[in-house]
């Protein structure tokens, strides 16, 4: 595993490699007999994947949509520079090499030549300077990133460079996601929302879109990549309820689906009809509490509901055993993963200790805004809720929408506690700075800490990962020890099914992200 | 004038043995308020009394096996036994008790939210009937808008406008049948303002007030029951839906609606989770239909009990 920021860092081959533990995760499945899906086997030999989405596709603008279930076809059209491997490192994408400056300032991508977008338009520098300042001067979602960037140069068609006020570690590992993807410089020069079909230079190029129903990617002949894709089509079906999803899968309508619910795994892992794929980890899960306001505004008062809470016991209800409980927001398996930080435990005595020392001996109540469309969250709060009220801490749980929850909990900050999930947490910054720095993109609880937040600006500084990895190990300590405003729970898996006669790797390596690329019937 | 108040109360006295036979004799009836009584008793006794804001726990006995709330994942999802006769919910709760205790929330919130709009809709249906002219004009034209939205739609964004809890739940509600009393009221109001006890009373000198609370509304009391009944069992449904799309009641309070709810995805490996509160809301609502209609049968269709 190495340095995901470190770009001169060859892949390494010690380490028990998280590729390794996913290939065993996912062999052994036996092909079976055709059974119930030979009635469609004329459709999929004409390479067409059906795919079961559980999130629809929202707009397809790559620098502006938030939306996972965007980022997640994204992920087949446009292309950044670089891009991640299963080791958490970056590997060329659309640049094939790239070199800093001895200080760490300045930095200079050789681009790969012979690439077109899908609109037979070549791929050039320019188009990557017209991307890098629509995110920069239209304030697209990596803005905050690109504001460490001094200057930015394209001396040739195949030349880029940037120069940095300062350096910055994170820049590359964010240019691997979709905000940061390369349009045309024509399509870049157009603000925010002005097209609808977004141009790459992916294996796949956008199709048709009905918004909640249907999307559709196609094969690009001219792709750059070798003979990829494999497929000529993939068309996302939407059905978000988990169930529906599931059953249109086994009778035979579908190849493939993701978000299987969790208590499924088991009798889809048994099933030789059903080729089961887990991949680790999709998401954090937290418990988060206002630390503006009481009562959470005390640390002794977020420790005792810590120490109520048996996490191990809401994992297996939320869950049914499929994640694995979090004591930091580091990707698990990762180099920036405190090796030896334990989860607090539950300890009802700690419990009530704590709730003595915040000066609410007979526990305190507290409202607990979940968002209802998560069922593994409604699941946990109830849990919690219950084992909450053994120390006399009670939560008033109130079911809200997500975008109630994006106004109430995270605009207007008027809540006291709520559950939320990230994505995307393979880089380091994603998960200690966006949510946990005070100046973070994604910060609403209100734990601000002067000592955190200025070891977080200094892990963004260095490029080693030797110095940067402790950083973040201690960084996570501290989370554990002052008792953030982010209570972590579990990390969650993506959970997918297939059709056994369906090969190739389907997820990308960000963890929350499709390839179809490999994607291939036998 | 008090001779003929006497045997005014001699005629009701053998009207209501009348009634009481009547009622008797209805099949219907007797199985709708036997089910209704059920009903009541398990919502009452089923779990301990908390009465609200002064702090009283009364517990004379208690109907549920396990305490509803209760989880234990190691349990979960466990099909219908000796132990836990409707199963065990995906908390490990026993579903048995949180039906029960759930009977509580339908009573309580089917109840209060028709006698709220019990009181609205008859003060309102009767004024309009008794006044008629513009009154009546003003008060109906408001109520036929309100009930221009189907109910579900109405209810639904006034619990996702103010805050979806059990009192707002109520409220709504009551905001939502409201106009539907209040439309029997005035129908039975504009029949009994024209009967000579009335216009009797007017010549006497009466006030509107006494007219309208002493002679018009006991004469309405009929069919206002009748409907009232009915609409219990609505509103008892429409908290189910409600509760179902996450807007009613809330975790972990057991309602029928949210326990369907939160039961919707185990229906097939574990459809015990859906089908017990289902059997016991379309129970409770056959209950009050039943009653509704027997009461229907036995009072004079017309509302009239003194004849």
């Amino acid at each position: 595993m190495g340095d995901t920021d470190n770009p001169t860092d060859t892949p390494s081959s010690d380490g028990p490699s998280r590729r390794l533990f996913m290939k065993a995760a996912a062999a052994g499945v036996p092909i079976a007999l055709a059974g119930c899906a030979s009635d469609v086997d004329d459709i999929e030999t004409d390479g067409e994947l059906l795919w079961g989405g559980s999130v629809p596709v929202q707009s397809l603008d790559p620098h502006f949509e938030s939306a996972a279930a965007t980022a997640r076809v994204l992920e087949n059209i446009t292309q950044g520079l670089v891009r991640v491997n299963w080791d958490y490192e970056l590997e060329p994408a659309l640049a094939e090499s790239w070199e800093y400056s001895e200080d760490n300032t300045e930095v200079s991508f050789s681009l790969r030549e012979g690439v077109s977008f899908h609109d037979g338009s070549e791929f050039t520098s320019s188009d990557v300077l017209a991307s890098f300042e629509r995110i920069e001067e239209r304030e697209g979602l990596a803005a905050d990133y690109m504001s460490r960037v001094d200057s930015m140069d394209a001396p040739d068609d195949y030349t880029f460079e940037m120069v940095l006020t300062e350096p910055f570690a994170p820049l590359l590992s964010r240019m691997a996601t979709s905000h940061m993807h390369i349009l045309p410089a024509e399509q870049a020069e157009q603000e925010q929302g002005a097209f609808s079909e977004p141009i790459g230079t992916g294996p796949f190029q956008f199709e048709s879109m009905e918004i909640d129903s249907e999307f559709v990617m196609v094969k690009y002949d001219d792709y750059w990549d070798g003979d990829l894709p494999y497929l000529n089509r993939v068309t996302k079906t939407e059905i978000p309820d988990d169930d529906n999803r599931l059953n249109t899968f086994r009778s035979g309508e579908l190849d493939f689906i993701n978000d299987v619910p969790p208590r499924h795994a088991e009798s889809l892992e048994d099933d030789p009809d059903i080729d089961f794929v887990e991949r680790f980890p999709k998401s954090l899960v937290y418990l988060g509490v206002n630390c503006t306001e009481e009562p959470f505004d005390s640390r002794d008062a977020r420790l005792a509901l810590e120490y109520a809470i048996d996490k191990d016991e809401v994992m297996e209800a939320a869950l049914y055993g499929q994640g694995q409980v979090a004591a930091s927001p580091a990707a698990p398996d990762s180099e920036w993963e405190h090796p030896d930080l334990e989860p607090r435990p539950r300890d009802l005595e700690k419990a009530q200790e704590h709730l003595d020392a915040a000066g609410y001996p007979d526990g305190f109540e507290a409202t607990f805004k979940i968002p209802q469309q998560y069922n593994d969250q409604v699941t946990a709060a109830q849990l919690i809720e219950s084992q909450a009220s053994e120390v006399g801490i009670d939560l008033d749980i109130q079911m809200i929408t997500w975008s109630n929850w994006l106004s109430d909990v995270y605009t207007d900050q008027e809540f006291q506690a709520t559950t939320s999930s990230y994505l995307g947490l393979w880089f380091p910054d994603a998960g200690f700075h966006r949510p946990l720095h005070s100046e973070g993109a994604f910060f609403f609880t209100g734990w601000e800490d002067e000592e955190y937040n200025d070891l977080i600006d200094s892990a963004r500084l260095s490029y080693d990962i030797d110095e940067r990895a402790p950083i973040y190990h201690e960084a996570a300590e501290l989370l554990k020890e002052r008792r953030s405003g982010h209570i972590l729970l579990y990390w969650m898996p993506t959970l997918m099914a297939r059709t056994p006669n369906v090969t190739g790797e389907v997820m990308s390596p960000d963890g929350s992200t499709f390839r179809f690329d490999e994607v291939q019937f036998e | 004038m008090s001779t003929n108040r006497f045997q005014l109360t001699e005629e009701r006295k053998a009207h209501y043995g009348r009634f009481i036979r009547q009622f008797r004799n209805n099949q219907k009836a007797v199985i709708g308020l036997g089910i209704i009584v059920v009903l009541f008793f398990v919502a009452i006794f089923a779990q301990k009394i908390v009465v609200p804001y002064i702090d009283v726990t009364i517990q004379p006995f208690s109907l549920v096996p396990h305490d509803p709330e209760a989880t234990n994942v190691q349990n979960r999802e466990q099909a219908p036994s000796m132990e836990y006769l409707m199963g065990t919910d995906n908390l490990g709760r026993d579903i048995f008790s949180r039906v029960l205790a759930g009977a509580r929330i339908s009573v309580l919130v089917g109840f209060t939210s028709i006698s709220i709009a019990m009181i609205f809709g008859t003060t309102i249906g009767i004024v309009a009937g008794y006044y008629q002219g513009l009154v009546d004009e003003g008060l109906m034209r408001a109520m036929d808008a309100m009930m221009s939205f189907p109910p579900i739609l109405l209810a639904l964004t006034i619990v996702a406008v103010m805050e979806p809890n059990l009192v707002n739940l109520i409220l709504a509600l009551a905001f939502v049948y409201t106009p539907f009393i209040a439309r029997v009221a005035r129908s039975a109001a504009l029949s009994v303002r024209n009967e000579s006890f009335v216009e009797a009373a007017v010549a006497r000198g009466e006030s509107d007030t006494y007219i309208i609370f002493r002679e018009v509304l006991p004469n309405c009391v009929g069919p206002l029951l009748v409907q009232g009944s009915i609409n219990i069992a609505f509103t008892m449904l429409l908290e189910a839906s409600l509760s179902f799309l996450g807007l009613g009641v809330q975790p972990p309070t057991s309602s029928w609606g949210l326990m369907i709810n939160q039961g919707w995805a185990f229906m097939g490996d574990a459809p015990w989770l859906v089908f017990f509160p289902a059997l016991a809301i379309a129970t409770a609502v056959i209950g009050f239909n039943l009653l509704g209609d027997g009461l229907r049968d036995v009072l004079d269709p017309k509302g009239e009990i003194i004849e």
